[in-house]
């Protein structure tokens, strides 16, 4: 028995039921408020950080014209005291023997006092975060978030604005390249996330907000736009990129079967914790599906895969042989890849660079 | 396969490990995205290149494990060979067994990991600023801040210029040994204040490369809220300069700080023991061995997704410079401004405008691992490199310590790196991206490193330096030919070279060369090519004005290109006449 050949390729999931981890983080650390094992709905709160604090420095020994080991003498203050705006921080009598008093330029803590300077810290309200998609916390990551674990559809995506929402699945039109336009007055959207082709016209991203839509799922969206639903108030994610393809045909159909269905749009996030986009669609499931394997992951024979190109369509095929060893593309790049069939019976050999593991 | 599974118990497995074989080498090279590792091994007394495997680099989603990529890249080694180098736990045997499996030793290269954002902290802006600022210039790093006596900025801005920009490294410099200590002292003290204000896993750490008399002082102040690394003083003296300790210091730093954010490097650097070094420093060391075996001058050029190296190496010395951040895939975000777009517009051609490039270069910010697809995305990809390289030469004409001008010496040999040149289907249209970007001069050879070998061969230089000359000797690299760039053009004359070549058949093909276009002779693919260059009167060919010049050259997968539009290049009025340079120029080299 031969081993099955098998390739990293590059995954954009695409999967009716499976079980989905996703990390929710705080931006910098705070206090986490749920514990290991809490059931949560999209809503809840699960951490909670105090805004990012503002510092005032203030330069106390030249403004009193004393050397900063000298200071302590003239502080009326000490760290961590509670300082109100105005109230007394340091007095020194004056060469008349009058005792001149510097007050405090702003309201808050006192955080330091180091080489001559006084360091006051301001905070703000607090930052809450939501868990954003309703699961079970199955671990908590020390003062950053909790990893929430749900089971149902999931399709990574491409592009995001980088805003997280929720809401019910709506479809503005059966056609998977179909564009949304601006004339959306008088239709029922308010908690729906809308899912269209693409979108032309930033109008539309106003309208969603002021309807009170949730957000908004395309296939794609051009360079320009997508600066400007970057600024727009619902998250906006696009599946197969940048650009002027329609809803790749699995993933439209997934949606359409899913249409009022509650799904979590959740952007990428890098760093330590780096994942990809999202777009979570939980399902109430008695049956949990197996743990993926490594082989998820790869690309095999069988495979459902979508090619990576600039053009403006959207293909899919399945894999139906895989070249561990390099050979050359119809333009003549060679490295490891696959064959690929369409639907209409074509074959191409595509580069493993070009190949997104769907399914 | 089942039957290639040793099933011996393990203790004999390990009373096999005893036994040396020729020494071989696993090598492998973890880029942005993509994995490549390399066997080598004494063949008949001979070290050769036996097999390569690649993959795409798995450090990122959905894998987030760096070994997964080179485990498959393994695998099709031993694909190809019938060799077994992993154990039943999925250990790599090391070192070779008598039965043949496993290898003597690993080592790693990388290039990939995130530039590390260093804040400089110095005196003097033009003496120890501008000392540390020279040593970020090969590291996988930039420059966040700079702090110095010429600052305008008071303390509480400085203090939040560090919150603000959250560096990872602050190197700490300033004043000569034994000098005046007051100022550094105050600026360590401003340095604690901001440094104090962030999480502790947010903290920098510092490098103290300053007046030795305050290392400890400095360690008293700074080491209770984060680490202090002492390096020796960049400036021990006003007009002495000693990067050395420092610029060795920071590298190892910097290559741990990626080691340690990326998972799964960590369990390959203990395959490979001490031996890690990044990629371009490998790639540069190479270039220096040719520099020294060629006593001439190479120019090493690394074109990466997220990084571009350039190096100009001499027998007598080495100057180079990374630009992270800037490339073909993650790095082309950096590439949307107006005059990188014209430059990419004019390879692309009429068929898309100023918006669908835009759109095609965010799109490889998101998906850096696509390769192009028709011809059309290759010209856009050979339009972002040259674009990058315009970019990093700029930038980097301090670091390769260029005269004002910002032209090149007259080179002898350009080392070539990176998938997209490399591995274009046309490389004449590769060596038009580079020589309109780069602009080099003199009469010199191109060599790609098309199985991206170099990067080993530079880690395995100083263990085993006659494995490289071997390797070098044995062929792997791809010799693309030579380039003549007459010198001394001007727009008026017509003829400005006549070249004569000797042809393999014996016969001899003349040729005159008109200012103003690049031709591409065609003499043998393989063995030498007499040729004779007369020049006009007023033009160089490297023996002086007007003076002829008798040449044997090796030839080359493309072959001997002469570039006669001058230097500098002619510059295009308008976006349309620069695509219109860049078509005809196309056309002339064989495209």
């Amino acid at each position: 028995m031969t081993e099955a050949m098998a390739l990293y390729s590059n995954v954009s999931q695409v999967s009716m039921l499976k079980t989905v981890r996703r990390n929710r983080l705080l931006a910098h650390p705070g206090e986490v408020i749920m514990p290991v094992g809490q059931q949560v709905t999209a809503a809840n709160i699960v951490a909670r950080a105090p805004a990012i604090s503002n510092f005032q420095i203030v330069e106390a020994s030249e403004l009193i014209e004393v050397q900063p080991d000298d200071l302590l003498e003239y502080l009326l203050v000490r760290e961590g005291d509670l300082i109100s705006k105005g109230a007394p921080l340091m007095q020194k009598k004056t060469i008349f023997g009058q005792n001149k008093v510097f007050r405090s330029p702003s309201e808050g803590y006192l955080h330091q006092i180091r080489d001559g300077c006084l360091v006051i810290e301001t905070v703000g309200e607090s930052i809450e975060l939501r868990a954003m998609m309703p699961g079970r916390i199955v671990s908590v990551i020390p003062d950053q978030g909790v990893v929430i674990e749900a089971h149902g559809s999931v399709i990574q995506t491409r592009w995001d604005s980088g805003k997280d929402g929720f809401g019910k699945l709506m479809f503005n039109s059966p056609e998977p390249d179909a564009v949304l336009e601006p004339n959306l007055a008088g239709k029922m959207i308010h908690g729906m996330v809308l899912v269209a082709g693409s979108v032309k016209n930033p109008q539309v991203f106003e309208q969603l907000h002021e309807l009170g839509a949730r957000g908004l799922i395309v296939g794609s969206i051009s360079y320009q736009l997508s600066e400007i639903a970057g600024q727009a108030d619902i998250p906006v994610v696009a599946t197969e990129g940048l650009g002027n393809k329609p809803l790749s045909q699995p993933i439209f159909d997934l949606l359409q079967q899913s249409q009022g269905r509650q799904a979590s749009l959740l952007s990428a996030n890098t760093g330590q914790y780096a994942q990809s986009g999202e777009i979570v669609i939980p399902l109430p499931t008695t049956s949990y599906p197996p743990k993926p394997g490594p082989e998820e992951n790869q690309l095999t024979v069988g495979s459902t895969v979508r090619i990576l190109h600039s053009g403006s369509n959207s293909l899919v095929g399945k894999v139906n042989r895989i070249y561990e060893q390099p050979k050359g593309s119809p333009i003549g790049i060679i490295s490891s890849g696959a064959d690929v069939e369409f639907e209409d019976g074509q074959i191409m050999f595509v580069n493993i660079h070009n190949l997104d593991k769907l399914f | 396969m089942i039957a290639d599974v040793d099933v011996r118990p393990i203790e004999e497995l390990n009373e096999a490990a005893e036994v040396q074989t020729n020494q071989s080498y696993l090598v492998a090279e973890c880029g942005h995205c993509n994995t490549s590792v390399i066997l080598f091994e004494k063949v008949s007394g001979q070290y050769r290149m036996i097999a390569r495997g690649s993959s795409l680099t798995t450090a990122g989603s959905p894998w987030f494990d760096a070994t997964l990529g080179v485990k498959q890249a393994i695998k099709q080694i031993s694909m190809a060979t019938g060799r077994m180098f992993f154990d039943h736990q999925g250990t790599l045997i090391r070192p070779a067994r008598s039965d043949g499996s496993g290898v003597d030793e690993f080592g790693l290269t990388m290039s990939l990991g995130d530039s590390q954002k260093v804040l400089i902290a110095g005196l003097l802006d033009e003496i120890s600023v501008a000392s540390a600022q020279k040593l970020i210039f090969p590291l996988n790093a930039h420059v966040v801040d700079t702090f110095s006596l010429s600052d305008m900025r008071n303390r509480p801005a400085q203090v939040m210029a560090i919150m603000e920009h959250r560096p990872d490294i602050i190197l700490l410099t300033g004043g000569t040994d034994g000098g005046a200590d007051r100022r550094l002292i105050q600026l360590v003290y401003t340095l604690t204040i901001g440094i104090e204000l962030l999480d502790r896993s947010e903290r920098p750490v510092v490098v103290f490369a300053g007046n030795a008399a305050l290392r400890s002082k400095v360690d008293d102040i700074l080491g209770e809220f984060t680490e202090v690394f002492r390096a020796e003083n960049i400036r021990p003296k006003y007009d002495e300069e000693n990067l050395d300790h420092a610029t060795n210091l920071m590298t190892e730093l910097v290559l741990v700080q990626n080691i340690n954010a990326i998972s799964g490097l960590s369990l390959l650097r203990e395959w490979s023991g001490p031996d890690v070094r990044r990629s371009d420093h490998a790639f540069v060391g190479i270039g220096e061995y040719f520099a020294a075996r060629t006593r001439g001058q190479v120019f090493c050029l690394d074109v990466g997704s997220s990084h571009v190296t350039l190096a100009l190496a001499s027998p007598e010395e080495t100057n180079f410079m990374v630009r992270p951040e800037l490339g073909v895939g993650h790095g082309s975000a950096e590439l949307l401004k107006k005059e990188d777009l014209a430059v990419i517009k004019g390879w692309a051609g009429d068929e898309l405008d100023f918006d669908d490039i835009r759109t095609r270069i965010s799109n490889k910010v998101y998906q850096p691992n696509v390769i192009p697809f028709d011809n059309l995305d290759q010209n856009i990809d050979l339009g972002i490199v040259q674009a990058a390289i315009q970019r990093a030469m700029t930038e980097g004409a301090d670091a390769l310590k260029l005269p004002p001008s910002g032209r090149l010496p007259d080179l002898d040999l350009l080392l070539i790196r990176g998938r997209v040149l490399t591995s274009a289907p046309d490389i004449g249209k590769a060596l038009l991206a580079i020589l309109n970007s780069l602009q080099p001069t003199g009469i010199f050879r191109v060599i790609a490193d098309v199985e991206s070998i170099m990067p080993a061969l530079g880690l395995l230089a100083a263990t085993d330096p006659r494995l490289v000359i071997e390797i070098i000797d044995s062929g792997v690299l791809d010799n693309w030919g030579w380039v003549i760039v007459p010198e001394g053009i001007s727009r008026n004359e017509k003829t400005v070279l006549k070249v004569s070549l000797k042809l393999g058949s014996g016969e001899t093909k003349e040729l005159e060369i008109q200012s103003g276009n690049l031709e591409l002779l065609s003499p043998r693919k393989d063995g030498v090519t007499e040729i004779s260059l007369n020049p006009a009167s007023n033009i160089d060919v490297g023996n002086g004005k007007g003076k002829s010049r008798k040449l044997r050259l090796a030839g080359g997968r493309l072959g001997i290109v002469v570039d006669a539009r001058g230097r500098p290049l002619p510059e295009a009025k308008n976006d349309e006449e620069y695509q219109h340079m860049i078509q005809k120029s196309l056309k002339e080299i064989g495209v």
